[in-house]
C-alpha cells in the first residue's frame, strides 16, 4: 500500500519503527506514527501542529506516561535488574535474540503459534525439508519488521483516503498526520488530548496550513 | 551487587525475584526455539530429545498453541 507514499511519508513509517524500538515497544502503534510524523517538524501540515505546541519530545513523554517504556513487553526494567543480580545482561540477551529472530522477539507477548503457517506453507515446508533444504517461511524472512497494530494500519489506510479526498496524487506526511486523527479514537488521538488538544482542532490547523478549508 | 554473590543472595526478595525472572526468560527462549524448530520441520520427538523432555510434554505445551 506504500506505492503512493512520498519518500518523506515513507520516512515517517521508518521513523515510527525506530521510535518503537527505542521505547522498547515490540509493536508499531499510532503513537509511534505520531512520533514519526513529528520527526519532520517542517513538513507541510506538521508545522501547524508544532505551532500548537505539540512536539515530538512532549509526545514521547506523554507516551511513556501512558504506555511506559517497554511497558507492554514481557520483560521490564525490574526484570533487567533482577537478572543483573545473577549476572545476566538482559539487554545483551535481547540483542542476541533479536539478531536471530527479529526485533521484539524477546518481548512480544504472543509469539506466532507453530501451526500458524497456512496449509500451502506447511506443504512447502514439507517439500523443502524432504529435499534437505532450509525452509524460511515469510514470517521468519520478514523478521526484521516490528508488527503494525491494527489501528496503525487503519491510520495508514486513512492516510491514503485523506490524500484521495484532497485530490492529492501522493500520500505525504500531512496525509499520514490526518490519517492518525481517527474519529473512532486511537492512542495518537489520546496522546494529543493529554497534551490539551482535541483531534478536530489539529485537523483544522493542518488543513488551514495546507491552505484547504476544514 | 556482583554476579557471583547475587545468585546466592541472602535477601530472599532479591534472590526470588532473580529466579522468577530467569524462569520467564527460559520460558521465552524455549518458546522461540521450539517455534523455530517446528517451522524448520523438526518433529516433536526430536525437539523433546534436545530439551530433555518427552515428545508428549513438548507437544502438550506448544502444539496448537
Amino acid at each position: 500500500m506504500f506505492e503512493r507514499f512520498t519518500s518523506e511519508a515513507r520516512q515517517t513509517v521508518v521513523r515510527a519503527q525506530e521510535e518503537a524500538r527505542s521505547l522498547q515497544h515490540p509493536w508499531i502503534g499510532t503513537e509511534h506514527l505520531l512520533l514519526g510524523v513529528l520527526g519532520q517538524p517542517r513538513a507541510p501540515g506538521v508545522a501547524a501542529v508544532v505551532r500548537l505546541g505539540i512536539t515530538r519530545e512532549a509526545c514521547r513523554a506523554a507516551i511513556q506516561e501512558v504506555v511506559g517504556p517497554g511497558g507492554g513487553g514481557l520483560f521490564g526494567p525490574d526484570d533487567a535488574a533482577a537478572l543483573q543480580t545473577v549476572g545476566i545482561d538482559l539487554d545483551e540477551v535481547r540483542r542476541r535474540v533479536e539478531d536471530t529472530f527479529g526485533p521484539g522477539a524477546l518481548d512480544l507477548r504472543s509469539p506466532e503459534p507453530c501451526r500458524s503457517l497456512p496449509r500451502i506453507m506447511r506443504r512447502r515446508r514439507r517439500r523443502d525439508v524432504q529435499a534437505g533444504m532450509p525452509f524460511l517461511p515469510p514470517a521468519v524472512a520478514r523478521a526484521g519488521h516490528i508488527p503494525f497494530m491494527p489501528r496503525a494500519k487503519r491510520a495508514l489506510e486513512r492516510a491514503l483516503r485523506e490524500a484521495l479526498a484532497l485530490h492529492d496524487r501522493h500520500v505525504g506526511v500531512e496525509h499520514v498526520l490526518l490519517g492518525l486523527l481517527d474519529p473512532k479514537g486511537n492512542l495518537a488521538v489520546e496522546i494529543l488530548r493529554r497534551l490539551g488538544i482535541e483531534s478536530d482542532a489539529v485537523r483544522a490547523a493542518v488543513l488551514s496550513d495546507l491552505g484547504r478549508a476544514a | 551487587m556482583d554476579a557471583a554473590g547475587a545468585a546466592t543472595s541472602r535477601d530472599p526478595l532479591v534472590g526470588l525475584r532473580s529466579v522468577a525472572a530467569l524462569r520467564r526468560l527460559v520460558e521465552r527462549l524455549e518458546a522461540l526455539q521450539v517455534n523455530n524448530a517446528r517451522r524448520l520441520g523438526w518433529s516433536w520427538e526430536a525437539i523433546g530429545t534436545e530439551l530433555g523432555v518427552s515428545r508428549q510434554a513438548v507437544h502438550k505445551k506448544y502444539g496448537r498453541s
